[in-house]
């Protein structure tokens, strides 16, 4: 059962629950921090989030008028270079971010450029190789609960000019402290609640059964599974509601931590590609995808999905279903699960998300070069990515 | 101790044996395996990949300089575009013999990587492809699923790797 050999860390502070957000200028205090710039995007910043965010801080001797706003929806180079002039210049000392996982990817590219120095942050792509420098204390809070990205150790940065994706995944991208507060997520539209939703679904179930799997980082995919089945739907029929949100708040958290320290495998291969070649937001390809790739692996994971039966489909039906048929049933509850949410306007077919068929051997090309791909326990074939592509078409 | 160090120093000697005939069957499968070739191609004419060893080495460069096909030992510092470096030797060891996949390694954070992230896939697969036609099928099914199939047999690519 255990592995030969794993590593697991999560070294980010959790904070969740309600107004959750009055304790963050507490903490930048205890972390040092006078001035830390604010990232977001100009939606949250018109919906109210900002303001709340900017609210906690009155009376405190930390000065947050330093707000950037103009975070593109992938995270780029430009917009990190552009964000550490103005910290530079400003006298900034922490970082906040507040948004979904392009504002984090940016803070936490931010960080990276902002500690390391120099001035190429192409030079520290890779795997476990940024060396530890002074810590600028970073707070993230996460306004959608799908990406887990408030507890990993990877950000990805597009170059536009060299028309590349930067890849970095080191432990020193882990923020300080993360805020869970279902003030924040309330204003998610239903089909982006269910979107990331299922996203975070897919890191659970990835960071289960991936080579990379070890017994805690499946301790948290395992009870991040329980909540996202039992309060997803009910989230996405009634967003208003703390607790639902909350719940899926921390089952994104939970998600992200196992698979910063699982990976995920082909969902995310093939998504990532969808992404690149297609414009597929990554939600939505991880729905369309999820079952499609568990059947892929079913043959070698029928064990392992078999005991996710129990938290997908509850105690009761894993009890009545025979050992050997735990795993395709287990399939079967995901697909079901997902096409409840076509109700709200998530395509479950690529063809419904506006993939052409001409892209099938574009994307496949792209997906055998995933990183993601490494750790799935079956090595796909490019062939094999444009079969799941067809039975998704 | 002096006799531990003496261990440590042959397996890195073993390990850079290794080293020289994987480097040796990456260029000899460049000529009779058009995978690999549309692999090393696809990395561009001059990408250079340096696996190493933390923290003196031994280590082996290859890739392509000016389009062309090769592959040496070279010192622990010699830059290259991607640096592969196992944190220490026994993990190199396990990869060298054949008794850990890449995959697993990756699993196992047995090794760093400086560099585009996104190339590594590739140099997976050129790997895959010449430790499939070194090794017995014994050996690679444990570290491989599938194991892909060779492309000349195994009497043949090592008189042939040996050779070049
Ligand atoms: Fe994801």
């Amino acid at each position: 059962m255990l592995p030969k050999y794993y590593e697991f860390l999560n070294s980010v502070k959790i904070m969740s629950g309600i107004k959750a957000l009055e304790n963050i200028p507490h903490e930048l205090n205890m972390l040092g921090a006078k001035k830390p710039i604010i990232l977001t995007d100009a939606i949250l910043a018109k919906t109210g989030a900002l303001d709340k965010l900017v609210k906690v801080f009155s009376g405190w001797d930390i000065d947050v008028s330093e707000v950037y706003t103009n975070i593109p929806p992938d995270s780029s180079i430009k917009a990190i270079n552009e964000i550490a002039g103005i910290f530079k210049e400003k006298g900034c000392d922490a970082i906040i971010a507040l948004g979904g996982g392009s504002v984090i990817d940016t803070a936490k590219g931010l960080r990276v450029v902002i500690e390391q120095g120099g001035d190429d942050i192409m030079q520290y792509m890779g795997l476990e190789c940024l060396p530890r420098k002074t810590r600028v204390p970073f707070a993230v809070i996460p306004t959608t609960s799908g990406t887990g990205s408030e507890c990993t150790n990877v950000a990805v940065i597009a170059n536009p000019d060299k028309n590349v994706k930067m890849e970095f995944v080191s432990y020193d991208l882990l923020p300080d402290f993360t805020v869970l507060d279902p003030e924040m997520t309330k204003t998610m539209p239903p089909k982006i609640t269910a979107n990331t939703g299922v996203d975070a679904l897919v890191h659970a179930v990835e960071a289960y059964t991936c080579l990379q799997k070890n017994p805690l980082s499946q301790s948290y995919a395992f009870a991040a599974i329980r909540l996202i089945t039992t309060y997803l739907p009910k989230a996405v029929l009634d967003g208003s509601n703390d607790e639902y949100r909350l719940a899926m708040s921390n089952a994104a958290t939970m998600a992200g931590i196992a698979f910063s320290n699982s990976m995920v495998g082909i969902v995310h291969a093939i998504g990532h590609a969808l992404g690149g070649v297609a414009h597929v937001p990554h939600g939505t390809a991880m729905s369309i995808l999820l079952p499609h790739c568990m059947r892929f692996n079913l043959k070698e994971l029928n064990s392992a999905y078999g005991e996710l039966l129990l938290p997908l489909a509850g105690a009761e039906t894993y009890a009545k279903t025979p050992k050997e048929e735990r795993g395709a049933k287990a399939v079967e509850f995901v697909t079901e699960f997902i096409k409840q949410f076509e109700a709200v306007g998530l395509p479950t077919t690529l063809s419904a998300a506006g993939v052409k068929e001409e892209q099938l051997e574009a994307i496949a090309e792209t997906a055998i070069n995933d990183g993601a791909s490494l750790v799935n326990p079956i090595t796909a074939t490019k062939e094999q990515v444009i079969e799941i592509l067809k039975a998704a078409f | 101790m002096e006799k531990k160090k003496a261990n440590k120093r042959f397996k890195r000697g073993l390990v850079g044996v290794v080293m020289t005939l994987l480097g040796k069957g990456i260029r000899y499968a460049y000529k009779v395996d058009e995978r690999v070739k549309a692999e090393i191609d696809s990395l561009g004419d001059n990408c250079t990949i340096k696996i190493t060893v933390a923290p003196v080495g031994p280590s082996l460069l290859f890739g392509k300089a000016d389009g062309k096909i090769f592959s040496k030992r070279c010192d622990y510092d010699t830059p290259a575009d991607i640096v592969m470096s196992f944190k220490g030797v026994e993990g190199a060891l396990l990869m060298f013999t054949g008794r850990m996949g890449l995959g697993e390694g990756y699993a196992q954070h047995r090794f760093t990587i400086k560099g585009d992230l996104y190339k590594v896939m590739a140099i997976t697969r050129i790997m895959s492809y010449v430790e499939s036609e070194m090794f017995p099928k014994f050996i690679t099914k444990k570290i491989m699923n599938p194991v892909p199939k060779r492309a000349v047999n195994m009497l043949r690519f090592y008189l042939g790797m040996l050779f070049i």
